[in-house]
């Protein structure tokens, strides 16, 4: 099965296994050539000499065999929608091609200036890379009246009401572009770095091709973020999908899509609409059978009638001298596709192949549903049997919106594998997602599920569910549970104190307690009863790679226990959470007896902070890696949960009030005259060495460090009565320029007097 | 790909049927009994750090910040009356390490190795010192630090984890650099800690040899296929390229190697990536578990069992604990890794050895989920003497393998080539998490001689192939009293022919 850039004409065939699809991924990057690629998706310069079928380009090439190159040319008859004019005369063919609707020209005098207009209605492919419309006036014979026509006839299509979008963000547009999923079928911008990029990685340029985004600066900009929001509406065969942008993110990507494009300069004369011209190309949409594919909303544009000289597409002769495969432009009005020489291949075996039928027209469950992934390119995200699925190099621009999703490996970011999807997903749950009603589960990604259009997948949801029957079925029976009310075994077996799952999985608003794989909630609505038991019963089989340990292996009652676990989930609204998920364990940090020393990340000290907390009710923190005391405070402690007990590791902050602040001035320096100034900088930078500290008899801490050969021991304690704070710096070494500058505000600095080598300083410092 | 996770799954039950109890076949509770030690009511012994006492005490480092010692930690029966527990240290930041060395305790917190002892002889520390740092520490949680250990040259060694998401931007936080993430670091005695070795994800596990040389262990993930064992030793690059730009740090013992290729296997990577140096042992992923944890030498002398100078490996969904042979090949560690002992009430994170030869087992699986019935707890395991049959040995030969077993084989079932399966495999390098096995070919054994004494068997092969992982499954082979082997599966990687 292949899946290669055309660029790359790798020679060898590849067959169905991942890994080495990857491989040949990567070993594809080093053959495809740069060319005249600029870094913006939408300004890629390279010529697109053939209509582009995503799902060709994926999966076929010309070293393919016959066979199956010839279903290759099955997807082009489908998606070039040549079924439109060349009916297949048996139903069942019918129902294999069901061809594909060109975008709706309602409005699209809106969304083009007349002289684009113009140019697509001449050449197509000239406005256009890589499109699969025809050409039909590229004959010798061309009409340029008749073109004249249809331009005023298109450019009069106006009336569509839009609400007002919001001021666009080229940058945030430019994220967002990235991270929702745009790139898994459209080009990356070479040399953006997404935020989420370990420190010093590149990013791969991807290997598979991109579907160019041709139209995109053309557009004006208010309708390309209108169509961005809603692609559906425009182009209802859904093969640009919608992602769900709201108007805001809309306005942003098509802002971003538009950027880098000089403005253009006016060279056109104006344009006048001529009515009566207008109504001529009305005529002419109809006749050249443009109707075939587009629906423009007018009376006479809306039926598509097919022209009774095209014949039925098993009566095609590939080999015809005239034809819609030629490889120049006819006259005699024949459209004209701009095949190349391996689409060509494909369309010929295929029509051979449907002329002759081997076997069956009609396809198994497992063929429908993988015809419509390649042609709605679900495969660019999803994997499923070992075909698709998201490449490496596109798949790193999508991120987590929750860092601690990264411990869950790709299923923290990539879109699931659809392979058993259907007999995972409950017809209901499927539908939701598949219809973009809502259904997502996963949070943690910033890619998103986009919707497709009801009519173009609804195939789906059967088609699955046919393809992925499991002989035998799992059996799962829980009505004797729920009878006796037996739900609270399955609260057991999920919590802290059974195997354990709320570790992973959160359910309804608490949240999971480590790594945030999916919440429980809807589980039962979601999954089918019979996967749920296979997927317990053995992670690695059903999901390779999960995370999820086998924790039912070699239990005796495990498929009790999975149906306990299940009746849980059924009965969820009337049942309290596991333990574990319910908080009750209080962490709060009371020095009520003698001091508590604590390290901890600590907002105003930075992530080396060693604090202590007295009885007094004041409090400190010395900041171990600037070498310096950072703050102090009033009041409450510390609560300890954050480094305790929570995996993300969230900074503490002072629980008290008053937080003061100390300068951010080291205590010593060396220095001429007290007036040379105070040197800048802390820590190691600054010359010191931080040596931890000593407890006294009373717990109090004693922080030793070093500077420039002198040794300090510095202690910073409360008063009994917490008004103020007494500092003792102890100093061994010897200098006579060696000054030091206190805790104050104001402090200044003053001069070091050794005796014997040693000094001491006292402070007190109040806020 | 679903057929073969079946079949592993099958093996892990057919595993699983041997340690129940009541059957007729030896089942490794036979040989290796685990005694769970009772803890007091509201001690949340997450245990990340094991280091017994010259007094026979053990200190327990605990994942919230507290060192405690267990005053008889190889009483037996273990019951609440005789197990003491006393808190000796409070307040650290998250310890993940440590040890007795020179009279004082050592562990590593976030930031820094602390140096605690207990000056004034009440129980209780009162000098946490310095004893090293100078990593970074942006805030992000994955930011553990792993250790320390000591080798026979007092040096000391900690192994520091990749920074994975973005730094915590928080007031008071200033600085922007944070170094070292991802490598492997090193202070001799009255020395600076100094940069060793990169290429490190998650590298729990410190461990050192009865030679000296230091190994440590690292979780699949990114660039790891699978988890790996790898010899810590200066300038080397282990394989994960997220800690590579600190290469470029003027105190960087190994230059830069350039961009990292990706998507090839990791054979490939080793001869193509400058400095790069294979994992002296890879544990095949599910196989011999999911996140391999810490190292402890056996060097009980034999009271533990047959096993001298090898390594046992800590194993945190699976709750098990595996086992390492190594030798040296033209002047590398490889060799094989094999299952050892499985049941443990939670994840295993830390072992050490007491003077009795028993190990004790420290248990948390917070953030995480594993197998077992606790989150978190300590236990021993304890050879009962009797002689478990198992492959004690895979060496590499130039034609082959040499088994060396703990008792001698029945030569009639050792001899017969249906008695094994060998297959040979790799894994990809690359960004992407994990990596299936792949280029998975058959291995032929020709011929399995067997030694006079029936102690060891050579297994002639052919198609062995350097750098692959060699599994073999030895489900014919019965000790001359009939029993089968334990653990009849060996996972050697052979990164060199001898």
């Amino acid at each position: 099965m292949a899946r290669m850039g055309r660029s790359t004409r790798y020679p060898a065939r590849i067959f169905l296994l991942p890994v080495a699809r990857i491989l040949v991924c990567a070993t594809g990057i080093a053959f495809v050539l740069p060319g005249a690629v600029d870094a913006h998706p939408t300004h890629a310069l390279e010529s697109i000499e053939y209509p582009v079928v995503a799902g060709f380009e994926n999966f076929y090439i010309q070293e393919d065999s016959e066979d199956y190159l010839a279903q290759g040319g099955e997807l082009l008859l489908n998606e070039l929608n040549c079924v439109a004019c060349h009916r297949p005369k048996d139903k069942s063919l019918r129902a294999r091609l069901p061809g594909k609707s060109g975008p709706l020209l309602h409005s699209v005098g809106e969304r083009l200036e007349p002289a684009d207009l113009r140019l697509m209605a001449r050449n197509p492919r000239f406005v256009k890379r890589g499109t699969t419309m025809p050409s039909l006036f590229g004959g010798p014979d061309r009409d340029l009246d008749a073109i004249e026509a249809l331009t005023h006839f298109l450019a009069s299509r106006k009336g569509l009401k839009r609400e007002p979008l919001p001021a666009g963000d080229v940058e945030r547009g430019k994220e967002i572009y990235h991270e929702v999923g745009c790139v898994a079928c459209h080009d990356v911008e070479q040399g953006y770095v997404p935020k989420s990029f370990p420190p010093g990685t590149e990013p791969e340029l991807p290997g598979f091709p991109s579907v160019p985004l041709a139209m995109a600066y053309l557009y004006d900009e208010a309708a390309l973020a209108a169509f961005l929001q809603d692609p559906l509406a425009v182009r209802p065969a859904g093969r640009m999908p919608d992602m769900k942008l709201n108007a805001q993110e809309a306005a942003d990507v098509a802002k971003y899509l538009q950027a880098g494009w000089p403005a253009e300069e006016e060279t056109e004369p104006e344009f006048v609409l001529d009515p009566a011209l207008a109504a001529e190309g009305e005529k002419v949409f109809a006749r050249k059978n443009c109707v075939a594919c587009h629906d423009a909303g007018t009376d006479k544009s809306g039926a598509g009638a097919v022209p009774a000289t095209t014949k039925h597409l098993e009566a095609l002769d590939p080999a015809a001298e005239r034809s819609c495969l030629s490889e120049r432009p006819l006259a005699g009005g024949i459209p004209f596709y701009y095949l190349d020489y391996i689409q060509r291949e494909a369309i010929t075996l295929a029509l051979r192949k449907l002329k002759k039928p081997a076997g069956r027209m009609t396809l198994a469950p497992g063929e429908r549903v993988d015809r419509v992934m390649t042609a709605l390119n679900c495969y660019a995200c999803h994997a499923r049997d070992g075909k698709g699925g998201a490449e490496l190099a596109r798949a790193a621009y999508f991120g987590v919106t929750d860092s601690a999703a990264i411990s869950l490996g790709d299923f923290g970011n990539i879109p699931p594998s659809l392979t058993h999807v259907g007999r995972k997903l409950t017809r209901s749950w499927m539908e939701k997602i598949l219809f973009g009603e809502g259904g997502e589960v996963r949070p943690h990604m910033t890619v998103r599920m986009p919707a497709f259009g009801e009519a173009n997948v609804s195939a789906l949801t059967a088609g699955f569910a046919a393809a992925d029957v499991r002989e035998p079925a799992m059996e799962m029976d829980v009505s004797g549970l729920q009878r006796h009310q037996r739900g609270h075994y399955g609260r057991d077996l999920l919590g802290a104190d059974g195997l354990g799952c709320i570790t992973c999985h959160g359910l309804k608003d608490a949240k999971a307690l480590g790594a945030p794989a999916i919440n429980l909630t809807h589980t039962v609505n979601r999954l089918q009863p019979g996967f749920f038991k296979e997927l317990l019963l053995d992670p690695q089989g059903v999901l390779p790679g999960t995370l999820m340990p086998p924790l039912f292996l070699g239990r005796k009652k495990a498929e009790e226990e999975v149906e306990q676990i299940w009746t849980y989930l059924k009965e969820i609204d009337q049942r309290r959470l596991p333990e574990g998920l319910l908080k009750t364990e209080d962490f709060e940090l009371v020095p009520d007896q003698e001091p508590i020393v604590f390290r901890t990340f600590l907002e105003g000290a930075g992530m080396q902070a060693v604090t202590t907390g007295y009885p007094a009710g004041v409090h400190v923190a010395f900041d171990s890696l600037e070498i310096r005391w950072a703050i102090a405070w009033r009041g409450r402690f510390l609560d300890a949960m954050s480094t305790w007990d929570e995996r993300k590791a969230t900074p503490a902050r002072p629980l008290g009030d008053e937080v003061n602040e100390f300068p951010l001035w080291m205590p010593l320096a060396r220095l001429e005259t007290a007036e040379t100034a105070w040197p800048e900088g802390t820590g190691a930078e600054a010359g010191y060495e931080f040596g931890g500290f000593r407890l006294d008899a009373g717990g109090v801490p004693t922080f030793l460090y070093s500077f420039d050969g002198l040794q300090v021991e510095d202690t910073l304690s409360p008063s009994a009565d917490g008004e103020k704070l007494r500092r003792t710096v102890r100093l061994r070494g010897e200098g006579s320029d060696i000054y030091f500058r206190g805790l104050g505000k104001k402090a200044v600095p003053r001069v070091v007097m050794f005796k014997k080598g040693e000094a001491v300083i006292e402070e007190e410092v109040k806020w | 790909m679903v057929t073969r996770w079946h079949r592993v799954f099958g093996t892990l039950l057919l595993l699983f049927a041997c340690v129940l109890p009541g059957r007729a076949e030896p089942t490794e509770a036979d040989y290796y009994r685990i005694v769970t030690i009772p803890l007091p009511a509201g001690l949340k012994l997450e245990a990340s750090g094991l280091a017994p006492l010259p007094d026979g005490k053990l200190a327990i480092a605990i994942r919230k910040g507290e060192i405690w010692i267990l005053d008889d930690p190889a009483a037996d029966p273990p019951t609440r009356e005789n197990t003491k527990f006393t808190r000796f240290a409070s307040g650290l930041h998250e310890p993940l390490g440590l040890t007795w060395h020179e009279g004082a305790l050592y562990t590593t917190q976030r930031s820094e190795v602390t140096r605690l002892r207990d000056g004034d002889g009440d129980g209780i520390a009162d000098e946490y010192l310095t004893a090293a740092k100078g990593w970074g520490v942006s805030g992000n949680y994955h930011e553990y630090a792993y250790g320390p250990v000591f080798d026979h040259d007092g040096n000391l060694w900690v192994t520091l984890n990749i920074t994975i998401g973005d730094p915590t931007e928080i007031p008071g936080h200033r600085v922007t650099e944070f170094p070292w993430r991802g490598w492997s670091m090193m202070m001799q005695p009255g020395g600076k800690l100094e940069p060793i070795s990169c290429g490190l994800r998650s590298p729990f596990g410190i461990g050192v040899n009865h030679l000296g040389d230091v190994f440590a262990t690292d979780q699949q993930g990114n660039y790891w296929g699978t988890n790996p064992l790898v010899h810590l030793r200066k300038g080397v690059f282990h394989g994960h390229a997220e800690s590579l730009p600190d290469a470029k740090r003027p105190e960087s013992p190994l230059e830069h190697p350039g961009a990292v290729p990706k998507g090839l296997t990791v054979v490939d990577a080793s001869r193509t990536i400058p400095g790069y140096v294979l994992p002296a042992v890879w544990f095949p992923y599910n196989k011999v578990g999911q996140s391999t944890t810490g190292i402890v030498l056996d060097d009980s002398g034999g009271k533990f069992g047959p096993f001298a100078h090898q390594f046992f490996v800590g194993e945190f969904t699976q709750a098990f604990v595996s086992r390492v042979f190594l030798e040296k090949v033209k002047g590398e560690y490889q060799g094989a890794c094999f299952h050892f002992r499985r049941g443990f009430q939670s994840a295993v994170l830390q072992m050490a050895f007491l003077e009795d030869g028993s190990m004790m087992v420290g248990e948390s699986n917070r953030g995480w989920n594993s197998l077992g019935t606790r989150s978190f707890g300590l236990e021993r395991m304890v050879w009962t003497g009797e002689m478990p049959f198992e492959i004690e040995k895979m060496e590499a030969m130039s034609t082959g393998f040499r088994l060396t077993f703990t008792k001698p084989v029945d030569a009639a079932a050792a001899e017969k080539l249906t008695s094994y399966e060998m297959t040979s495999y790799t894994y990809i390098y690359h960004q992407l998490y994990g990596s299936e096995e792949v280029e998975t070919e058959d291995v032929k054994i020709e011929e399995a001689r067997v030694s006079k004494d029936g102690m060891s068997v050579e297994l002639v092969c052919k198609d062995l192939r350097e750098g692959y992982v060699h599994e073999l499954h030895a489900l014919g082979v019965r000790s001359k009293a009939g029993d089968p082997v334990l653990h009849p599966q060996g996972y050697y990687t052979l990164n060199r022919l001898p």
